[in-house]
């Protein structure tokens, strides 16, 4: 196992964002979480990558998980090849590897031609693939990313998506992904992690059978759409709930 | 709010704690008696140079400089910010002149204006006047510049005339900014009258803290600076409270 | 549209030469007890002390800037990353920054003695507190995701503030520098004007007792140059740092 979580809870002040999550992940999965709004997703992650503490429950990861942050976080006073080299910079690479490295990662990532651009001279969508490169450079065992694609445009994503799962196969990455989408969880995810309400607990975790390798035309598929009702049907109660929950607040 | 009230408590704590170094340290001698005296003195010293009416002129003579020269700054700062921020052209000649404007070390003219008017109010009214209104000025063009353009465009789809749309649209939506200029133009009246009493005058609480360490009366120079530094505390934070007040709502 | 931009050239640097006009009229009309003439000014400033002055005047500024400079910045940033004392200390720094400090003089001079001491003292206490003030909301805006991102790389402290707090607060922070080196060099005459034998401010005091127009003046006007010059240099500095490329920040 690359990654496991026992009985993992937190609270913040009178908040109780999660409760008793129990998951593992295995080498080279892709699991995807998706939960309503406000679940305690991002908080789980942010304990996984050990950016806060858990309030109750054991973690254990192998290596520095990679983090891909739901907001943008690019350094707009950095170029792109400056940002995407400098996590190794932080860990005393050399100049030149480093910045072989980030070039390869920006070509992986499709940003070949821009590696002097700043990242005010971009698309939202290519500030994102900046930080995504930026976080796979590093090669961590585990990348945790965040709603990578939440800002962007239903099409862009489906395209990331994409080049993520090609990504992901060239360098065998095990992926935490938290996403709103059924469409980006059901092509990219091995396994999908279902969430109720807050307190975040795992509703259930449903195995996709979906074979691979996928691309977005998979999204016409009469088996991708059961699935995508299946997850709804999962989703809607829960997400009425959260709803219900904040008019309530 | 509980984090509030020990936020206030822990600032309230320490300048309690630095008020009572101030008492305890010249007490137990470890700072020359004429370098510092002990604050209950400052304070029982003020208290007689209140009631013996000895720092009454110079009180009376400060407060008039310091309203003389405030009034005079927002009568002529206001106009003048509205002019510049109309007059496109004029307004970005003067643009670098006056971002550099508060380097210029005011204080040096000081003594020319003393050459020209003599000794009196009149060169401090002007030294404090020149401080305070470039800061109206500067604030009243910000203002009128950020209000946002959609609240013009509901003046404009009502028609209003200009005069209307200026007193109606432009100037409310700037007043939280004109007023910042007012908050800093107090204290930079503040601070030019005194600093220049001190630096020379006839008359004033600057010029008596001066005077009263020229004249090793140390006790007395400590009373007139811990009045200075009441008034400007107290006028500095009434003037924030107001603010808070007014606008707090309006982000 | 280059008509308009030459209009504005033409003005920009036609204002040293009206105030200039000004100045020679002014004199010419107030005559030469009151008012010395430019020509007058420039003459007086004699090589044999104003090379001194100015070198004096410098150092002194030079060096309480940097102190002023070096404090203010790792104040202002411990504070703007420690919210709770960020809070506490806020108000206050805000209250002694507003104050007359120059009443403050004689405490410095008690303590620092005569001199270059007491002078750089007085102009880092001007010069700290725009510093620290700037510094410290820069580094509270500072954007918490890329604060995040060091954390996941698990960066020292003083990684995180090379590579993420500096880079944020950089632009800011050059206009705290700015305001803070005209303040010191503002508190460096004042202590020169009382507690020193060398320097601007020293002179100029010399030539108010001899009733020395046109060295007062000369004076005067060297150092609104000074003043001009060094704010109008790091000026460019601050603008070129946030340039169009940076002008859309994170946030
Ligand atoms: N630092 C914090 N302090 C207090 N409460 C917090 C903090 N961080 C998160 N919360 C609360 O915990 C709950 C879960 O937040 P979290 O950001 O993990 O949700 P999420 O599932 O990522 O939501 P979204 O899908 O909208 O991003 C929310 O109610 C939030 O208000
Ligand atoms: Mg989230």
């Amino acid at each position: 196992m690359v990654l496991t979580v026992e009985h993992l809870s937190k609270t913040f002040g009178d908040v109780e964002a999660v409760r008793d999550v129990s998951l593992a992940v295995d080498e080279g999965e892709f699991v995807s979480i998706v939960g309503p709004s406000g679940c305690g997703k991002s908080t789980l992650m942010e304990i996984v990558g050990g950016l806060i503490e858990p309030t109750a429950g054991r973690i254990d990861v192998s290596g520095m998980p990679g983090i891909v942050f739901q907001q943008e976080s690019a350094f707009p006073w950095r170029t792109v090849v400056e940002n995407v080299a400098f996590g190794l910079e932080m860990t005393g690479v050399g100049k030149a590897e480093r910045l072989t490295r980030a070039r390869d990662m920006i070509e992986l990532v499709g940003l070949g031609g821009f590696e002097d651009r700043y990242p005010t001279e971009l698309s939202g969508g290519m500030r994102q693939r900046v930080a995504i490169a930026r976080t796979l450079v590093m090669e961590p065992k585990i990348i945790l990313m965040d709603e990578p694609f939440g800002a962007l445009d239903e099409q862009t994503r489906l395209i990331l998506g994409e080049e993520l799962s090609r990504i992901r196969e060239a360098t065998n990455a095990t992926v935490l992904f938290i996403t709103h989408s059924f469409d980006e969880a059901l092509l990219l995810s091995d396994r999908i992690v279902v969430m109720t309400a807050r307190p975040g607990t795992i509703k259930q975790v449903v195995v996709n059978p979906l074979p691979r390798p996928r691309d977005s035309t998979i999204v016409s598929d009469p088996e991708f759409g059961r699935l995508s009702g299946e997850l709804w049907e999962l989703l809607r109660e829960e997400s009425m709930r959260a709803l219900a929950g904040e008019r309530g607040r | 709010m509980s984090e509030a009230r020990r936020v206030r408590a822990t600032r309230w704590g320490l300048v309690l704690a630095f008020l009572a170094l101030i008492e305890i340290i010249p007490r137990l001698g470890l700072v020359n008696p004429i370098a510092l005296v002990p604050l209950s003195e400052m304070v029982w010293q003020l208290w007689l140079l209140l009631k013996d009416g000895t720092l009454a002129d110079h009180i009376l003579r400060t407060l008039t400089s310091i309203v003389a020269a405030g009034a005079l700054a927002v009568v002529t700062g206001l106009p003048l910010g509205v002019a510049l921020w109309r007059l496109e052209t004029t307004r970005r000649i003067l643009q670098p002149y006056l971002t550099t404007y508060y380097a210029i070390p005011i204080f040096a003219f000081y003594p020319l204006f003393i050459a020209i008017f003599g000794l009196g109010s009149m060169p401090v009214i002007i030294i404090a006047w020149a401080w305070a209104v470039v800061a109206i000025v500067l604030q009243t063009v910000i203002g009128l510049d950020a209000v946002p353009p959609v609240l013009v465009k509901v003046g404009r789809s009502l028609r209003l005339s200009s005069w209307r749309m200026f007193t109606r649209i432009y100037f409310p939506a700037a007043t939280p900014h004109i007023f910042t200029g007012f908050k800093l133009a107090a204290s930079y009246t503040v601070i030019g009258v005194i600093a220049s009493e001190f630096i020379q005058a006839e008359k004033g609480v600057g010029f008596f803290v001066g005077f009263s360490y020229n004249n090793f009366a140390i006790q007395n120079m400590y009373a007139a600076i811990l009045l200075i530094l009441v008034f400007a505390v107290a006028l500095n934070s009434g003037l924030l409270a107001l603010e808070r007040k007014l606008y707090g709502r309006q982000g | 549209m280059t008509a308009q931009r030459t209009t504005i050239l033409i003005g920009q640097a036609a204002i040293p030469l009206v105030l200039l006009a000004l100045w020679q009229v002014s004199a010419m009309l107030a005559g030469d007890f009151y008012i010395a003439t430019p020509a007058d000014a420039f003459a007086a400033l004699d090589r044999d002390w104003f090379f001194d002055s100015l070198g004096a005047t410098l150092l002194a500024a030079f060096v309480g800037f940097l102190i002023a400079a070096a404090a203010g910045l790792w104040i202002g940033v411990t504070l703007g990353l420690t919210r709770f004392w960020g809070k506490v200390l806020e108000p206050v720094t805000l209250s002694v920054y507003s104050i007359p400090k120059v009443t403050l003089f004689p405490i410095f001079l008690t303590v620092f003695g005569f001199g270059l001491g007491s002078k750089v003292a007085f102009g880092m206490f001007h010069g700290i507190f725009p510093i620290l003030i700037i510094a410290m909301n820069a580094t509270r805006e500072v954007n918490v995701v890329h604060l995040k991102v060091a954390r996941s790389l698990r960066l020292s402290r003083t990684q995180t503030f090379k590579q993420v707090i500096f880079p944020s607060i950089y632009p800011s922070l050059l206009t705290g520098l700015r305001l803070g080196f005209s303040l010191t060099l503002l508190g460096v005459i004042l202590g020169e004007m009382f507690a020193s034998r060398a320097g601007f401010g020293y002179e100029l005091v010399e030539a108010i007792t001899l009733h020395d127009m046109p060295r007062m003046y000369g004076i005067v006007a060297t150092l609104v140059v000074i003043a001009f010059v060094v704010n109008a240099l790091l000026l460019r500095w601050e603008q070129a740092a946030s340039g169009p490329r940076r002008a859309v920040a994170a946030r």
